[in-house]
């Protein structure tokens, strides 16, 4: 399989207000000769960054499928260096055979100096730091020539030197960027249980019309000494504490299409499908009760 | 207040060194050490670049153990830092690094399967070329055969060892049927050719000779100066040769350098 024959039979179009479920390598095939009862699909963009090979041909057969999200780990968008164009370069041609729905990357940095950690690593929430992201945001959108949603963190510290709070510096990087929000209920749960904040009144203080994909997914909780901190590992089934906090956020936001993530101790496909079903009976209250 | 680069390199400092001393500073105090809280990003950190070592490399973590491999992956990333934002390129120094580390040591030869690794992987994911069509070549006259570069498929690669790589890459894979009879390290080089075929790559011993021939073609070296670069080799017949690599599917096309051209480009 080769990138240049590549045409993607499935339409472009929109992700429904349903769940969709991560697309990992060892479900690849499972996923195409099953076909399970998922509204969409969410693939890492660097997992299909390949010129050539199985990797591509998997993601091809998947798109025909299913309807798509691409969602970045490795940009480094908060970064002080410049961006890598041959990151650019890579996404963009993904996202032109591909024609993902959404396209989301992180309120994060994971490079400096030209060294990557390869991580997902915080940003201290200042003017400065707002003031790169809106312009970095913006200068992606330019180059992809459609919106990005951007996906609030796990943080397991806080920078002294703070001016704005994590919910309203992503409110003003949408108002200025034009980009759009992906929150992870479960982030949300993690920081705030990490921070002392209150992650109830962080989701009621995002602009509902931003916030275009929710994502779910599984944490552990270390103890050190009598404290504890949660670490983000996707590895677990959603705790009921985010399910409920996740109902709270489909009354904030109304019914939006939501995203069970899971990469570290990856169950069989039809574990993940039934915490998709799961989400979608809380999609299913979300939409009547807006009815 | 420090700006924002310097706040990261200040993290990146505490992620490579160990040491916080500046993210001291620069972290809200609640009771738990910024030491504790930057421990968890180093240790993310870790986690993130060691799978993906091992997913490149799994052969040498099997050969080496997984704690040596552990403890080898922090003195490579020390000395070759990852320098992009896709974990599946950080271990394109890897058989360099070890090569360096393994030198005068009865493990050596980890550095050339970590060669062989690395090749399959880039083999993998390469684009993807169409295979010679063999009668285009009734056209060139037999004055211009010396001028001819053969242009190699770009799913195909070559790696070459004194040590027996191939067999005991096969003697790690879990498929009963990649089991061996005992390894032996008194027998020629290796000269393995990969090749991706229907999203699968294959590996298989090249002759010397053919392996020579295709080396020289990877280096886009007209058909001239690879019989003469392999020359040397008893026995060598280029005809054959040739007719190997392009029966294995080896060779994507070819045009003919102009006279006024080097033969060697």
């Amino acid at each position: 399989m080769s990138i240049r024959s590549i045409t993607v039979v499935g339409s472009a179009g929109s992700i429904p207000a349903k769940s969709g479920i991560g697309l990992r390598s060892q479900h690849h095939e499972a996923i195409v000769r099953e076909q399970p009862h998922i509204a969409w699909l969410e693939a890492h963009s660097e997992n299909y960054f390949a010129d050539g090979g199985a990797q591509i041909e998997h993601l091809s057969k998947a798109r025909e499928l299913y309807p798509l999200s691409l969602h970045g780990v490795g940009l480094s968008l908060g970064s002080t260096d410049p961006l890598n164009i041959e990151h650019l370069r890579k996404l963009k041609r993904l996202v032109n055979w591909s024609e993902p729905a959404f396209i989301s990357e992180h309120l994060s940095w994971g490079s400096v100096d030209g060294t990557f950690l390869n991580d997902l690593l915080p940003l201290p929430y200042t003017e400065e730091a707002l003031t790169l992201m809106i312009s970095r945001v913006m200068q992606l959108q330019d180059y992809l020539g459609q919106q990005i949603l951007i996906e609030n963190l796990s943080s397991y510290l806080q920078f002294s030197c703070a001016q704005l709070t994590e919910w309203n510096f992503l409110t003003a990087l949408s108002q200025e960027s034009g980009c759009g929000l992906l929150v992870d209920v479960n982030n949300v749960y993690v920081s705030s249980r990490n921070h002392g904040f209150d992650a109830y009144e962080y989701l009621s203080a995002l602009p509902r019309k931003t916030v275009k994909e929710l994502h779910l997914a599984g944490h552990t909780v270390n103890h050190y000494g009598d404290r504890e901190i949660l670490i983000d590992t996707h590895s677990a089934p959603v705790c009921d504490a985010v399910w409920q906090l996740y109902a709270h956020a489909l009354q904030c936001f109304g019914a939006v299409p939501t995203l069970i993530e899971w990469d570290t101790d990856l169950p069989a496909l039809d574990v993940l499908v039934a915490e998709a079903d799961k989400a979608n009976g809380y999609l299913e209250n979300a939409h009547a009760l807006a009815a | 207040m420090l700006s924002l680069r310097e706040t990261q390199r200040a993290f990146l400092n505490a992620i490579q060194s160990g040491s916080t001393d500046v993210m001291e500073s620069l972290v809200q105090d609640d009771g738990i050490s910024a030491e504790l809280r930057m421990q968890i990003y180093r240790n993310n950190c870790r986690i993130g670049f060691d799978s993906a070592l091992m997913a490149t490399f799994p052969v040498v973590e099997k050969l080496a153990g997984t704690e040596w491999f552990k403890q080898a992956a922090r003195r490579y990333q020390a000395t070759y830092p990852s320098r992009c934002g896709d974990l599946q390129f950080v271990g394109v120094h890897y058989p360099e690094f070890l090569r360096e580390d393994l030198r005068g040591t009865d493990y050596e030869y980890f550095a050339d399967v970590a060669k062989l690794e690395w090749a399959y992987q880039e083999v993998l994911i390469a684009a993807e070329s169409t295979t010679l069509d063999v009668s285009s070549l009734a056209n060139v006259s037999a004055s211009e055969y010396e001028n001819l570069i053969f242009m190699p498929r770009t799913e195909v690669g070559l790696v070459t060892s004194p040590f027996p790589i191939l067999d005991i890459w096969k003697a790690h894979q879990t498929s009963t049927e990649m089991l061996l009879s005992p390894i032996s390290f008194d027998r020629a080089p290796s000269n393995i050719f990969l090749i991706r075929r229907n999203d699968h790559v294959e590996m298989r011993e090249l002759a010397e000779a053919d392996s020579m021939l295709l080396q020289q073609l990877m280096s886009e070296v007209s058909l001239g100066n690879a019989a003469e670069a392999a020359a040397g080799i008893e026995g060598f017949d280029l005809g054959a040769s040739l007719r190997q690599l392009i029966m294995l599917q080896a060779i994507h096309n070819f045009r003919i350098c102009p006279r006024n051209e080097s033969h060697s480009l």
